[in-house]
């Protein structure tokens, strides 16, 4: 995609669809670092992209335990979700030792809420996903920088029309 | 000597048992890296098997990396606490000497040992070989494959490479004259690693809390954590 991309929900049952959309173009390898304040919708988007991936058991930000797995039934390699949360994280040797980047090459893809506090330590196909609350009260703008392109561009804005943003 | 030896540093792991330097067995797995869950199973196994018990090893030899994190800390963690519970040394080789030391290979050649470090990054470690034996050349490192290769170039000689790292990045070393792949192993075995003790020259430590992981954690990505981070603070 070009580096930058924008989508537009206004409902917290649109954040879920859109995460359960966004799910369908994860590749085994891929990292999304979820970047927005508290209440942005993290969460909520992750829950909507474990959905998307068949995952049945509650999501929930894993704030104290600060990695979840949970497990994916394969299709298309993915084995794994990651759900990391590295809010409470205090160094990053701390974050490295999370093991996210060495997880995620595992036939996983990884979530990771507040990752930009050690982008470095994560894996290498990484998209960062800016979350901000809009105007309105549960309306949220996904930003999505792609730099390195792991998400197809043309694929993507045709997958996500409907909640496209110029 | 009664050696229970435990392996856990790379994607395969799995354990040994080896009596006065014959291997009574080994078992590993490459299955899905679920070393906290099969390891200990698999070493009570091997010694219900040979009809022995925890209290009657003499030893518990563990390969402390470098490697995957996960992997390490489940092996570590667990050889510490079977050395504590029986009373029996502890005994500590890395991941790239076992697999230099791996019998398959012979001891002809100079062998560079490389494992996958993921993140884009290998371990990676030379050893020569003087009166049949294997040395170390300088520390176990974690590097690009490319810096690897680009190293080797400057000092071309004939060497086998060894483990899964050069494997995954076989294509890299292809202009390099003189290299040649150990087909096996791949990865580090444990059986490997209690013959090295019951040959001798692996130091006991008699603190087993002593033995610690060996990560080679890239500096930069561990300074480059944003304590202050933008987001973070306009919300705590």
């Amino acid at each position: 995609m070009n580096t930058t991309m924008s989508f537009r929900t206004t409902s917290l049952g649109e954040t879920h669809a859109f995460g359960e959309a966004v799910s369908e173009l994860m590749n085994p390898g891929m990292t999304i670092v979820l970047v927005g304040g508290l209440g942005a919708g993290k969460t909520a988007f992750t829950q909507g992209v474990a959905k998307g991936l068949g995952i049945e058991s509650r999501v929930t930000s894993p704030t104290f335990t600060m990695v979840a797995t949970y497990d994916v039934d394969g299709r298309r390699g993915i084995r794994t979700l990651l759900h990391a949360d590295l809010y409470r994280v205090g160094s990053g040797i701390e974050a490295d030792d999370l093991a996210i980047g060495e997880l995620v090459e595992e036939g996983a893809v990884a979530m990771v809420e507040w990752g930009d506090v050690a982008p470095d330590v994560l894996g290498g196909d990484q998209v960062f996903v800016h979350i901000e609350t809009g105007s309105e009260d549960d309306e949220r703008i996904f930003h999505f920088v792609d730099t390195d392109d792991i998400f197809n561009g043309g694929l993507i804005s045709a997958a996500f029309e409907r909640w496209g943003q110029s | 000597m009664k050696l229970l030896s435990l392996e856990t540093a790379t994607a395969a792991g799995g354990a040994a048992l080896v009596i006065d330097g014959v291997v009574i067995g080994e078992s590993m797995t490459t299955k899905d890296r679920r070393h906290a869950e099969t390891l200990l199973p698999s070493a009570i196994e091997l010694l219900a098997q040979a009809g022995i018990t925890v209290q009657e090893l003499d030893g518990i030899v563990i390969d402390v990396g470098p490697g995957l994190y996960t992997g390490l800390r489940v092996g570590i963690a667990t050889a510490r606490s079977l050395a504590m519970a029986s009373g029996s040394g502890l005994y500590s080789l890395t991941s790239l000497e076992v697999l230099a030391n791996d019998e398959r290979l012979g001891t002809s050649q100079t062998v560079l040992s490389v494992l996958d470090a993921r993140r884009g990054e290998v371990f990676a470690q030379y050893f020569t070989v003087e009166n049949g034996q294997r040395f170390p050349q300088g520390e176990p490192r974690v590097l690009l494959p490319g810096d690897l290769i680009e190293e080797m170039d400057t000092r071309p000689q004939s060497l086998v490479v060894v483990g899964d790292g050069g494997v995954r990045y076989q294509e890299l070393f292809a202009h390099l004259q003189g290299v040649e792949f150990a087909p096996v192993p791949l990865f580090p075995s444990p059986a490997t690693a209690a013959m090295m003790v019951e040959r001798g020259g692996v130091t006991k430590q008699d603190i087993p809390s002593d033995v610690t992981p060996i990560y080679l954690r890239d500096p930069d990505a561990v300074a480059n954590f944003k304590v202050a981070a933008p987001s973070r603070l306009a919300d705590s």
